[in-house]
């Protein structure tokens, strides 16, 4: 690789970065709750079930339906691998949260798996002359194609004004076969498969 | 006569260690023999001539081409002196003479300068046992050394075993006590032999002789006089090793890199004769900067902490460097930002306060007080400062007294001048820091006596004028007001903890009973009011929720601490929250505040033992209130006044030291609960109407040895009282039923029944069996009331055990029945109450009414767990239950299948307390049962009910005393599930029967530890895969994913031949398996909801799919990718998010295979 372009980013913490459990209100536990918690427990042993055992229900209530939104977006591409430096996109602040967008919105409930569904994502290069925006771009694009169902279709671009060359670099990822070409490249995929370990 | 020249032979000859043995033991016998006479013993020494006459050592000297040749004379002559050196080892010690041993000692001690190649292990060994004789001298001792010192540089030759030999020699005699003697005698204070000892080893690197030679140093610092030459010689050569580490070994020692530090600290600390060298040595390392890693400068203070405690002489040691230390270490607090070097400085600053005194403190403090109180003005420089601070006044009495005198009016000024409200935080806490020091070293016992605390008493006057100067003008100027910022909460926070601080403080002595608080009453109850607003009256409404909360909670922790010193503060917080409870309509609402409430006044042990005040007080009000709710049909209050009752018993439980935790035990006799309320007379009798007055103090303090006894004692009072409350005696039923203001199913019973368990089951066996609590569990504390005028627990023995009304007593007698040990349960076996209460409950039980049918269940759970197996009826009641069995399955009339299905899980739970118990006796039963899920009708049902015999139950748990042996499981594996097999493989939907037996073994496997059932794995997973797509989306289905899933992580061989069928019947239900919700599906038999969880299904099919690619080779699964893969990119889009993130790993786990 050639010489590092941005040798000292911007760098968040990874307590910085969104996640859903932020937007949860955490249950809050005073210093009586010791004990409290024990009697005052509901699901305690005079609510088991008609056969006497204790009920093993806590799980599976957090399955509930959800449909894909932003966050969900946002933590499938944040943890890959930045090409120059040993941290994530989210924490150079390449993606962001609120430069993602899914059409039709998930607040309008579940969509339906015949319908197509268009994910768009703006990267932000950590400098204006980003020669790695191409592959960085790369890397978002294949991680939500390898994520998401076949009804989305994923738009990655360079956020407006970001980039010297934006819209050169959205027309390339925007082109399939330029993308397909540029897979089929051993090199690139090298570099592609080592951004995307990081994610889980 | 001997002929050691042959064993000498043999010995050099031979690689075997045993024939080595054998052969020094007859050489040392042939010694012993003659008793060491000289000629003898000069034989022994001639036999190894061959090997060390100087014409076979002109070999040494040979060219390179005999070089192995020699290097094979070197070994046998090695091996020659080992032969002395081993026989030697195995000599009795008292066998040579004094000259003899003299000697000998001449003798291999010439070696360490004649034979530097062979000599000196088997010399050093031999050397060693040598010293150990009876008849050494220690004068030999000296020129053992001056032997050894002739290595020279020989030394750093040698192999690093062979120096471990001389270290051990030399460690042993420097060591032994008249070698010392010798030596000092000898050498002087010159001490010359550490001289050639410090040429000889100086140089050591090898970490196991390093441990050693680090010894040798410390004990000649420690118990020699050298002159200060000779010790700052030493001081020169272990300092040289500062700050010692340890490079990562390929062949490692054992020795670690903090075992090196220890033991070079010891030389540091080892005497204050070196505090000259030593002081200005670590304090020039520490103030390298930046230069030293922070390991390194943990190091250097933990090093410096030790001198400064170890060192005697302190005048003459510590005073004359404390100035210097100060002023470096200072600056590791003031401007470190390392916590771990911090807290090492803050150590090293208090060892070394509390090591000074008199005029040396007095110079060092002011020195500490210049330097500090000008930075306490500067924000940034507080809280660093009031570290630094506490370092020294948390030392001793005697520093304490000196700063604060200065320190807190200087405090007190900084807070009227400052602005901020971060600063005036950090002063709080510095006041609040002072304050507990304060309380450590007032109660502290062994300070009591010391130099120092009557000084503590001069500082009185203005530590108490903290509350109204600073604690009440930072409470009037944060509580209330617009600007509600997160800083003033902090501030505020900050001055509730400081309130409780200062209640607490005692009188210097505390010997001025009954009042030993450093404030007045007045102060006191004026903090306890302030306190109790936060939480009564919500006066925070002007912060933000987190900080609301927050503050309430410091609020919360103060009180408690209050509570503890000052018992009327709480009293009075009682009183104003039982304002509260009539106000309050909000459950939650009073759920916290009498959670709260039970957290303050019971959660700290008693000062003094026996100490219940807050107890009797909290448990008196409640139950007064109580009285009140139940006489106004406020239920639920009631409810949650029960239950806070058992907070506070929980509460008190905790708090009580541990050696007191084995089970209660009560020397209680039959009037024990009058006896009980005459001792607690703030205890109020709800049952006879009698309320009393609950802020009447218990009985004076005595001297009970166990508080858990005499907590047992109270809970029992009150769980007595209560139960009593709430039942009645109904002469027209003959039996006890429950009182008309209280409705069945109520929390209230629930709370009471659960409060009670545990307090039955905290008493010892004894304890239940001399409180005929057995009796208890069907009399409900009614046992000397009367029916038709006989006692109540007379007429249930005579006339038969029965249960009234509409079983809705059933709860409150599973509260006792719950928690009583086995043994207290044999005297209801035997005599036909349990089996009359077992067969009422199974013949005409409660029926449609759930609780009391639950409650039921359990019942005759716990009584075939603990029920004595040896009493006569046992047969018998095992037998109730076999027969119901048996007409169940003869009974195929499909009029009345929801009660025969309740009566089935009644069989159930029996069984569930019997197995649990390793009960052969009811095999019979486990046979009958087995056949139940080829029952016509019931069938499919009944199976499902055996995903209940084998679950966790609270009834069985160990907690509660169940008797449970480690095959109890196993026997119900052989007995219940393996009879299954058979029956349930193969099975279709168009087989009823054998799907019913399918649904039976995955409910009973589901609840068993794998290693139980793996060695029958192609039977099971005969079962469990075909289960997958013929059970139905279904909880089923969910035990067979988990079974299958066992196998594929731990047995995965098994699955081998069949992942044909483990992917398609996962792929066939995550298919089947859409609906993103939870439903319940309404049994038609037993009206019991059945819950169905569709995604829980499709997320365990994935995982179990994930799985397959990390167990199995690419060779096994590379057909099934293409579809697979397809199927799981759609799973990606599952509605349910878990399930989406199980797909997506497991189409990455498959992305490989292709």
């Amino acid at each position: 690789m050639a010489d590092i372009q941005n040798a000292n980013p911007t760098i968040l913490n990874a307590s910085q970065l969104p996640t859903r459990h932020l937007k949860q209100v955490a249950v809050r536990f005073g210093p009586e709750a010791k004990y409290s918690r024990l009697v005052f427990n509901r699901n305690g042993p005079w609510s088991e079930n008609m056969s006497g055992d204790s009920s093993e229900d806590s799980d599976t209530d957090e399955l509930a339906c959800e449909p894909i939104d932003e966050q969900e977006i946002y933590d499938l591409i944040s943890p890959i691998s930045d090409p120059e430096h040993p941290v994530s996109l989210g924490q150079l602040s390449v993606v962001n949260l609120p430069d993602i967008h899914i059409e039709p919105p998930p607040s309008s409930g579940m969509s339906d798996p015949n319908k197509l569904v268009q994910v768009i994502v703006d990267v932000t290069p950590t400098i204006n002359h980003c020669s790695l925006a191409t592959v960085i771009g790369l890397g978002v694009r294949v991680r939500l194609e390898q994520a998401l169902p076949p009804n989305y279709r994923v738009h990655v671009r360079m956020k407006d004004g970001t980039h010297a060359q934006d819209d050169q670099v959205s027309k390339q990822l925007a082109d399939k076969e330029r993308v397909c070409a540029a897979l089929e490249n051993e090199t690139l995929k090298a570099t592609l498969n080592k951004m995307l370990e990081t994610c889980a | 006569m001997a002929n050691f020249k042959d064993y000498a032979l043999q010995y050099v000859l031979t690689d075997e260690q045993a024939k080595m043995k054998s052969v020094v033991s007859k050489a040392a016998a042939d010694i012993e023999e003659s008793r060491a006479s000289s000629p003898v013993l000069g034989l022994w020494v001639q036999s190894i001539q061959t090997w060390i006459d100087p014409r076979s050592r002109a070999d040494d000297l040979v060219d390179d081409k005999e070089e192995a040749e020699s290097m094979g004379n070197i070994l046998a002559r090695s091996k020659a002196i080992d032969f002395l050196a081993s026989t030697l080892e195995v000599l009795d010690e008292s066998t040579l003479r004094p000259d003899q041993v003299k000697m000998l000692a001449g003798f291999f001690g010439s070696l360490f300068n004649a034979d530097h190649r062979a000599g000196i292990t088997p010399a050093t060994k031999a050397l060693r046992r040598l010293i150990c004789m009876k008849s050494f001298k220690p004068s030999l001792g000296p020129e053992i050394i001056d032997n050894l010192t002739k290595l020279g540089e020989e030394f750093r030759r040698q192999a690093p075993l062979t120096r471990l030999e001389v270290y051990i020699l030399l460690k042993d005699l420097v060591e032994d006590e008249a070698v010392n003697s010798e030596l000092q005698f000898k050498n002087g204070a010159t001490s010359g032999f550490i001289t050639d000892l410090l040429q000889m080893c100086g140089n050591e690197r090898d970490p196991k002789n390093l441990m050693m030679w680090f010894d040798i140093l410390t004990s000649f610092l420690r118990d020699y006089s050298p002159s200060p030459e000779a010790s700052h010689e030493v001081f020169k050569t272990f300092s040289s090793y500062f700050p010692i580490s340890l490079r990562a070994s390929a062949t490692p020692t054992g020795i670690t890199a903090e075992d090196l530090k220890i033991t070079l600290r010891m030389c540091f600390s080892a005497h204050y004769r070196i505090s000259e060298h030593v002081f200005p040595y670590l304090i020039q390392k520490l103030d390298q900067g930046d230069a030293i890693t922070v390991s390194v400068k943990v190091d250097i203070l933990q090093t410096l902490e030790d001198c400064l405690a170890k060192y005697t002489h302190v005048e003459k040691s510590i005073a004359p460097s404390a100035e210097r230390i100060w002023n470096s270490l200072k600056y590791e607090v003031r401007n470190g930002e390392v916590e771990e070097s911090i807290q090492g400085t803050l150590k090293a600053l208090r060892t070394l306060a509390a090591r000074l005194d008199g005029d040396s403190l007095k110079t060092f403090t002011q020195l500490v007080l210049r330097d500090c109180l000008e930075d306490l003005t500067n924000p940034t420089y507080t809280s660093p400062c009031g570290k630094l601070l506490g370092g020294v006044y948390t030392a001793s009495p005697a520093a304490f007294a000196i700063v604060v005198q200065t320190l807190i009016p200087h405090v007190k000024m900084c807070l009227r001048q400052s602005k901020s409200a971060a600063h005036k935080h950090d002063l709080v806490g510095i006041l609040n820091s002072v304050l507990s020091a304060r309380m450590q070293h007032v109660t502290q016992e062994d300070n009591r006596a010391e130099y120092g605390v009557d000084q503590i008493e001069l500082t009185s006057p203005v530590v108490t004028s903290v509350f109204e100067d600073v604690y009440l003008a930072l409470w009037k100027e944060n509580i209330t007001g617009t600007d509600a910022t997160s800083l003033k909460a902090n501030v505020l926070k900050q001055v509730v903890k400081g309130l409780a601080l200062i209640v607490e403080q005692e009188k210097v002595g505390g010997q001025i009973l009954p009042w030993t608080l450093l404030c007045t009453e007045t102060t006191c109850s004026k903090v306890s009011q302030l306190l109790s607003q936060i939480i009564l009256e919500s006066p925070l409404a002007a912060f933000s929720e987190e900080k609301q909360f927050e503050i309430e909670d410091e609020a919360v922790k103060s009180l408690q601490k209050i509570a503890t010193a000052y018992a009327a503060g709480f009293v009075s917080l009682v009183a104003s929250a039982k304002a509260k409870f009539k106000e309050t309509n909000d459950p939650h609402t009073l759920e916290l505040l009498t959670s709260r409430l039970a957290f303050i006044g019971c959660s700290k042990p008693p000062r003094r033992v026996g100490d219940f005040h807050n107890f009797t007080c909290l448990v008196g009000a409640l139950l007064g209130e109580i009285h009140d709710a139940l006489h106004n049909g406020s239920r639920q209050v009631g409810a949650i006044l029960v239950a806070a009752i058992h907070c506070a018993i929980l509460a008190f439980h905790g708090s009580l030291p541990s050696e007191e935790s084995s089970g209660a035990l009560l020397h209680l006799g039959a009037g024990w609960a009058d006896e009980v309320a005459a001792s607690y007379p703030s205890l109020p009798q709800v049952d006879l109407g009698q309320l009393g007055d609950w802020q009447i103090a218990g009985t004076t303090p005595g001297n009970w040895s166990d508080n858990r006894a005499e907590l047992s004692k109270i809970s029992l009072f009150v769980v007595r009282q209560l139960y009593r409350r709430v039942t009645v005696v109904s002469d027209r039923e003959k039996a006890l039923a429950l009182d008309s203001d209280i409705s069945a199913n109520s929390e209230f019973l629930s709370y009471l029944a659960a409060m009670t368990t545990f307090v039955v089951r905290e008493l010892s066996a004894e304890s239940q069996q001399a409180l005929s609590l057995y009796q208890e569990t069907v009399c409900l504390f009614r046992g000397d009331d009367e029916i038709s005028g006989t006692l109540v627990k007379d007429h249930f023995q005579t006339k038969g055990y029965r249960i009234g009304g509409r079983f809705d007593l059933l709860g409150l007698l599973q509260g006792i029945l719950q928690g009583l040990w086995p043994t207290s349960l044999s005297e209801m076996c035997g005599n036909g109450m349990g089996l009359s209460l077992a067969k009422q409950l199974l013949e005409s039980g409660p029926g449609s009414e759930i609780p009391q049918q639950k409650s039921a269940n359990s019942i005759v759970c716990i009584l075939a767990n603990k029920y004595n197996r040896k009493a006569e009826d046992w047969p018998a009641l095992v037998a109730v239950f076999t027969d119901k069995v048996s007409s169940i399955i003869t009974n195929t009339d499909s009029s009345n299948l929801g009660s025969q299905l309740r009566l089935l899980q009644t069989c159930v739970a029996f069984a569930a307390g019997a197995l649990l118990n390793y009960d052969k006796q009811v095999s019979q039963l486990v046979g009958k049962l087995v056949e139940i899920p080829s029952h016509p009708t019931i069938g499919l049902y009944a199976a499902r009910e055996f995903s209940h015999i084998l679950s966790p139950r609270e009834a069985l748990t160990p907690a509660n005393h169940a008797a449970s042996k480690l095959l109890g499981k196993q026997w119900a594996y052989t007995q219940l599930a393996k009879p299954m097999f058979e029956k349930a493989a193969p099975f279709s939907k168009e087989v009823p029967e054998g799907h019913n037996y399918a649904v039976a073994t995955m409910d009973i496997l589901k609840h068993l530890p794998f290693a139980l059932y793996e060695d029958d794995g192609d039977s099971v997973v005969r079962i469990a895969l075909p289960a997958l797509s013929t059970l139905g989306v279904g909880p089923d289905v969910e035990a067979a994913l988990n079974i299958l899933l066992q196998f594929v992580e731990h047995k995965p061989d098994v699955l081998k031949q069949r992942l044909n069928a483990v992917i398609k019947g996962s792929l066939d239900l995550v298919n089947e398996a859409k609906g993103g919700k939870k439903e319940t599906r309404e049994d038609d038999v037993s009206g019991v909801a059945t819950k169905v969880n569709p995604p829980v299904y499709r997320k365990l099919a994935l995982i179990l799919i994930a799985c397959l690619p990390l167990k199995f080779e690419e060779r096994h699964l590379l057909s099934h990718a293409p579809k697979l893969q397809r199927t799981l990119a759609f799973s990606c889009g599952d509605p349910v998010r878990e399930v989406r993130q199980a797909a997506l790993r497991a189409r990455v786990s498959w992305s490989s295979i292709n």
